[in-house]
C-alpha cells in the first residue's frame, strides 16, 4: 500500500456520496430504457418521412462525386458544398463556436506532397456528427468529394442519440491543392463485451503521427496541416438532435438557423486554417473578411499541452 | 460465499464459489468507485451520477457483467465515461448560456488528497487513482482506459517523478521481517 493510498483511507472507510437503495438503481435503469423507447421510435419515424420524401422529390440533385454515392445521401451533401460565402460571411464566426487551437512551430503535415487534413472519428461518435458536416462545407471549397455512401446513425446510447450523419470511410476527396486523410476508427455498432464499439479502421502512419501527439485526447480530431488541430467538435451537436439529414442540409445556407451558425461557423475556422496552411491560393474565400477574422482568432488560441 | 462438501476421506473441500449478489457486490465496491471517481474529476456531483449509472446498468444485466473476468473494472470504465460525456454537455451548455461553472470544493475527506492528484495532467491522475485508490492492476486500468499497458506503466512512471515516495508501494508485511 502507498502513502497515497493510506491518505484515501478515510474516503473508502466514510464514503463522501451514500450508496442509492437498490430500488433507486432500478428505477433510474427504468428511466433510461424509456428514453430509448422515445428515441427509437423518433427515429423509425424520421427515417419514414425521410424515405417518403426520397420516393417524393420531383429530381435528383447535381451529383457530388463518384458512383459510389447514393443519390439520396448525395443530394443532402451537395447542399453543403452548396453553402454561399455570403451565408458564410453573414453567420461570422458565433460565439458558441469554438476556433481551433494554432500550432506555433508545428511541423508541416503533408501527403502526396500537399498540405493534409486529417480526420480522426468513430461513426458512435455525436460531436463526429457536428464535425463532419462543417468539413464538407470548408473542404468542398478546396475540392470535391466521391463515394460518401454510407449514412449512419450516432450511438442511441450516447450523449445526443442517434445524429444523423455519414461516414468518411472509403470516401475520396480530390484537389489540387489539399489531401485529405479521414479515419472512422471504431463503427457505431457496440462491442458485445460491454466495452465501447467494434473497431472500423486502423489509423495509417500519416494519421498516427498527427493523432498521437496530442496524446488520445479523443474524437473528433481534426489536424490540418500539422499546424492547426481542433480537439472536439466546434459546436455543439445538440442542434442536429432530431433532424433528418434533409433538415440539416435544408438549413446549411440559412444564416438565421442555428444549425448553419454552428455548422458554417465551425467551417469559417476550418477555411481560415485551410487557406493558411495553402498559402490562400487555393480559394477566393480566403481573402473574406470573415477569414481573415478567424485566422486572427486562431492566430491568438495557440494550443498548450495539459 | 464459498459452497463446501466433504470428499471420499471426509475431509471439507471446496466445492466452487458461489455467485456473488449484485447487493453484494454493490455494497463492497460503492465506496472504493465514489473515492476513485471523486479523486479522478474534482467534483462529487459528476462522481457519484456516474457511479449510480455504472450500477443501475451493471444491475440490469447483472448475469452478463458478474460473469465478466473484472465486473468493478468494467463499471468503473461505465462511470468514468459517463463522467466524461456529462462534463462535455456541461462544458457546452455553460458556453452557450454564457454561465460560470460552479464551483463546489472538494469535501472532507477528500480535500488532502485531491491536493495532490488534481495538480497532476488528467490522464495522469486517472492512471495514478485508479491504480492506488481504485486498487486496480495495470492490465485493468489499461482496459478501463482504453490505453495500451506500457502507456500506463510509462504514466505511472512519469507521475511517480512527479509524486514520488508517496506512490511507493510498501512490501506486504511478510516481506518486511527477516525470517
Amino acid at each position: 500500500m502507498s502513502e497515497l493510498s493510506r491518505m484515501a483511507q478515510p474516503l473508502l472507510d466514510q464514503p463522501v456520496a451514500a450508496a442509492p437503495p437498490v430500488a433507486d438503481l432500478r428505477r433510474r435503469g427504468q428511466r433510461r430504457r424509456q428514453r430509448h423507447v422515445l428515441g427509437g421510435t423518433t427515429a423509425v419515424l424520421l427515417v419514414a418521412a425521410l424515405a417518403t420524401a426520397a420516393i417524393l422529390a420531383p429530381s435528383s440533385p447535381k451529383p457530388v462525386g463518384g458512383s459510389g454515392s447514393s443519390s439520396t445521401l448525395t443530394a443532402f451533401i451537395q447542399k453543403g458544398v452548396a453553402v454561399s460565402d455570403s451565408a458564410l460571411e453573414a453567420i461570422g464566426l458565433p460565439s458558441g463556436v469554438r476556433a481551433p487551437n494554432s500550432v506555433p512551430g508545428g511541423a508541416p503535415l503533408t501527403q502526396d506532397g500537399k498540405p493534409v487534413v486529417v480526420f480522426v472519428g468513430g461513426e458512435y461518435c455525436p460531436y463526429c456528427a457536428m464535425e463532419r458536416w462543417a468539413l464538407v462545407v470548408a473542404l468542398s471549397r478546396f475540392g470535391t468529394f466521391s463515394n460518401l455512401g454510407q449514412t449512419i446513425s450516432s450511438s442511441s446510447t450516447d450523449v445526443f442519440p442517434g445524429l444523423q450523419s455519414w461516414s468518411f470511410k472509403d470516401s475520396a476527396f480530390t484537389s489540387s491543392t489539399l489531401s485529405f486523410a479521414p479515419a472512422e476508427v471504431y463503427s457505431s455498432t457496440p462491442n458485445p463485451t460491454g466495452f465501447g464499439y467494434e473497431p472500423l479502421q486502423s489509423l495509417t502512419p500519416l494519421q498516427s503521427q498527427a493523432f498521437g501527439a496530442y496524446g488520445d485526447r479523443g474524437y473528433p480530431f481534426v489536424d490540418i496541416g500539422g499546424r492547426y488541430v481542433a480537439l472536439g467538435s466546434g459546436a455543439n451537436p445538440g442542434v442536429l438532435q432530431n433532424l433528418s439529414l434533409d433538415q440539416i442540409a435544408s438549413q446549411l445556407d440559412d444564416p438565421s438557423s442555428p444549425v448553419a451558425q454552428a455548422v458554417d461557423g465551425t467551417a469559417n475556422y476550418l477555411i481560415a486554417a485551410m487557406c493558411s496552411v495553402t498559402s490562400n491560393r487555393a480559394a477566393a474565400i480566403c481573402t473574406s473578411p470573415v477569414i481573415v477574422q478567424a485566422k486572427s482568432a486562431m492566430a491568438v488560441n495557440p494550443y498548450q499541452a495539459s | 460465499m464459498v459452497a463446501t462438501g466433504t470428499d471420499e476421506a471426509g475431509q471439507l473441500v471446496t466445492l466452487g464459489r458461489e455467485p456473488e449478489s449484485f447487493d453484494s457486490w454493490y455494497e463492497r465496491e460503492h465506496p472504493r468507485l465514489i473515492a476513485t471517481l471523486l479523486l479522478s474529476t474534482g467534483d462529487i456531483d459528476l462522481a457519484a451520477d456516474g457511479v449510480d449509472e455504472a450500477f443501475a446498468r451493471a444491475l440490469e444485466k447483472w448475469e452478463q457483467v458478474r460473469a465478466m473476468e473484472s465486473p468493478t473494472g468494467w463499471a468503473f470504465r461505465v462511470a468514468l465515461n459517463h463522467a466524461r460525456r456529462t462534463a462535455r454537455r456541461r462544458a457546452f451548455e455553460r458556453r452557450f448560456l454564457i454561465r460560470r461553472a460552479k464551483e463546489v470544493p472538494v469535501p472532507a475527506p477528500a480535500g488532502e488528497v485531491w491536493q495532490i492528484v488534481s495538480g497532476l495532467p488528467p490522464r495522469q491522475r486517472e492512471v495514478v487513482v485508479l491504480r492506488h485508490i481504485g486498487d486496480l492492476p495495470e492490465a485493468e486500468i489499461a482496459q478501463v482506459l482504453g490505453i495500451s499497458r506500457s502507456t500506463v506503466s510509462s504514466t505511472l512512471s512519469d507521475a511517480h517523478e512527479r509524486l514520488g515516495q508517496l506512490l511507493d508501494d510498501e512490501p506486504p508485511n511478510e516481506e518486511r521481517h527477516h525470517v
